[in-house]
């Protein structure tokens, strides 16, 4: 097997046998999710809202869970290897930075699709839930899981001087993108005009719109889907190669443990 | 090439708070191929900093480190794949058995026939039978048995220890001293820190002394010790200890001072004296119970270099 890819398949290896051995990290993904799930839509379905509203909100649970995944499990590889005094031994190692990302955003992935399916079974059987449009789906999903990537990214450029600390942010940054990329309602009808050119920015917004107009309830615009997407991605990899050969340059990759 | 490291002129500062904090100050040194290199000195000496130089975790100011021909910060990831780290401070992934968390290692190496490498070593080391325990449930002697096999994962042809029997008790301390002798005898280069210089002087080849970012002296055991004593002490355990310190007194580069009753102390400034010391306790007439050289432990040693020469700043 090749090196990189193997270093890469170790992240994978790690993060499966981690949730298999950990009661927390099953419930992160076998319970948290459906709870969630079933709190939303059991709150619309009490308000009498229609199929469309009701639809929205699992396709937005289902994006939102993808970009969570991916941004947690690349926070939480890290930090584990912190808090387990690992982290110096792991980039002793011939693992590179983008490595370690991608095989820990792979193990989110995986995550990702459980829950998925989970959410796709448990809707169909409770709610007569089906995908109305599995293109749209598709590449919308694609789209968040991209954006959880980029927020990883991020993350770890942060993590790689503010260690554990990282690990509360990431939990804070994509319940944040969520209520700015209007989820489960119409950003045109509840943010002021003028935070509007900001919150298009962000490279969630024109995904969750993407989810949302396959129920009829929201307006892409495909060509700042692709521009922040790409774009974004581009920033958080600087960012983070920035910050990795600053830690190393100041030696807090050193200090990690 | 015999050179498995060497470091050329390698500065390092950092910046705590307003403050610049020297870590290493133009430091060079090489350690041969298959040699037991120990590095002591006191904490924040700058022995990590050096360490995280050659592992690739930290940049060097200036100057340069090279492993095998290739350079730590140029050439990182083949740096990093030709050697392995085993440290006393360590942790593990608590979660993961000793089998998977082998397994995950060697993945990071791109180990070849994983299974079997981490079978042969967990046999090694005395630890198959406990393949499925956590990390977690290890004793720490254990634990650091565990550490080794983690660093023979990839066979590498450096091994950097860093304090590798710090906390085990004497058992484990020796099963460790061993390990690290055969290592040495298949070949493989070590880099040692540790704070127990019996340990330093027992199993080194050669030792480099750091102080203050600055290599204070470099040589084997015996080299450094002879750096430091100009002076060699006998102790002469006798009946006629008056006579001997008398007979001995006014000959030049010799003091005799009597310790206690039947021990006389005397102090020479070359091997070349003995003659006459065993001269001088042949005409006097008495009982002679022993004559032992006093040489003083490495402890000793390392503390006259730290003290002498940058253990003050």
């Amino acid at each position: 097997m090749n090196g990189s890819l193997s270093r890469i398949l170790s992240q994978v290896y790690r993060g499966v046998n981690m949730m298999r051995r950990n009661t927390f990290r099953l419930t992160d993904v076998f319970v948290w999710p459906i709870l969630y799930l079933f709190t939303l839509t059991f709150f619309v379905t009490y308000l009498g809202s229609n199929q469309s509203y009701l639809y929205m909100i699992i396709l937005g649970m289902m994006g939102w869970r993808a970009m969570y995944f991916i941004n947690l499990e690349m926070v939480t590889a890290f930090t584990e290897e912190y808090w387990s005094k690992s982290l110096g031994y792991l980039f002793a190692s011939p693992i590179s930075r983008m490595e370690l990302a991608i095989g820990s955003a792979i193990s989110g992935l995986l995550k990702a699709i459980i829950v998925l399916i989970i959410y796709l079974v448990l809707t169909y059987a409770i709610y007569g839930f089906t995908v109305p449009n599995w293109g749209i789906f598709l590449v919308g999903v694609a789209f968040l899981l991209l954006a959880g990537f980029t927020m990883g990214l991020f993350m770890l450029g942060v993590g790689y001087f503010m260690k554990q600390e990282a690990f509360n942010i990431s939990f804070i940054i994509p319940d944040m993108l969520a209520l700015l990329s209007g989820v489960y309602f119409s950003i045109e009808v509840v943010y002021p005009k003028w935070l509007l050119p900001v919150i298009r920015l962000l490279p969630t917004t024109q995904a969750f719109e993407l989810l949302k107009s396959s129920v009829g309830l929201g307006n892409p615009d495909y060509t700042l889907l692709i521009v922040t997407a790409v774009g974004w991605l581009a920033v958080a990899y600087a960012f983070n190669g920035y910050m990795y050969n600053k830690a190393k340059k100041e030696g807090k990759l050193a200090r990690l443990g | 090439m015999d050179d498995a490291i060497s470091v050329r002129n390698g500065s390092k500062t950092y910046r705590s708070g307003k403050e610049t904090v020297i870590a290493l100050d133009d430091i060079s040194l090489s350690v041969k191929k298959g040699e037991i290199f120990g590095l002591l000195g006191p904490n924040g000496a700058g022995k990590t900093s050096l360490i995280s130089i050659l592992v690739g975790i930290l940049n060097p100011d200036s100057g340069s480190a090279v492993i095998f021909g290739k350079d730590c910060v140029e050439e990182t990831q083949a740096v990093q794949s030709s050697l392995n780290l085993v440290s006393g401070f360590s942790g593990a992934i608590g979660s993961l058995s000793v089998e998977e968390a082998l397994t995950y290692y060697a993945m990071l190496y791109n180990v070849k026939d994983s299974k079997k490498v981490i079978a042969r070593l967990l046999k090694q080391m005395n630890l198959y039978e406990s393949r499925n325990w956590t990390a977690e449930d290890l004793s720490s002697g254990m634990r650091q048995r565990y550490f080794i096999c983690r660093g023979l994962l990839n066979d590498p042809k450096l091994l950097v220890l860093d304090e590798p029997t710090v906390g085990l008790d004497v058992e484990s301390a020796i099963d460790v001293r061993k390990i690290i002798r055969d290592l040495r005898a298949k070949g493989h280069t070590i880099l040692l820190t540790t704070h127990n210089m019996f340990e330093a002087e027992e199993l080194c080849d050669r030792i480099a002394f750091i102080n203050h970012g600055k290599i204070l002296a470099i040589g084997t055991p015996e080299e450094l010790k002879g750096k430091i004593i100009s002076q060699r002490t006998i102790e002469i355990h006798c009946s006629m200890e008056k006579c001997v310190a008398e007979q001995l007194k006014g000959m030049k580069g010799v003091k005799a001072q009597i310790k206690s009753p039947q021990i006389v102390h005397v102090t020479v400034d070359s091997y070349t004296k003995t003659k006459d010391i065993m001269r001088a306790l042949a005409s006097c007439n008495g009982e002679i119970y022993s004559v032992n050289e006093m040489e003083p432990t490495f402890e000793e040693i390392y503390l006259k270099f730290m003290n002498n020469k940058g253990g003050k700043k």
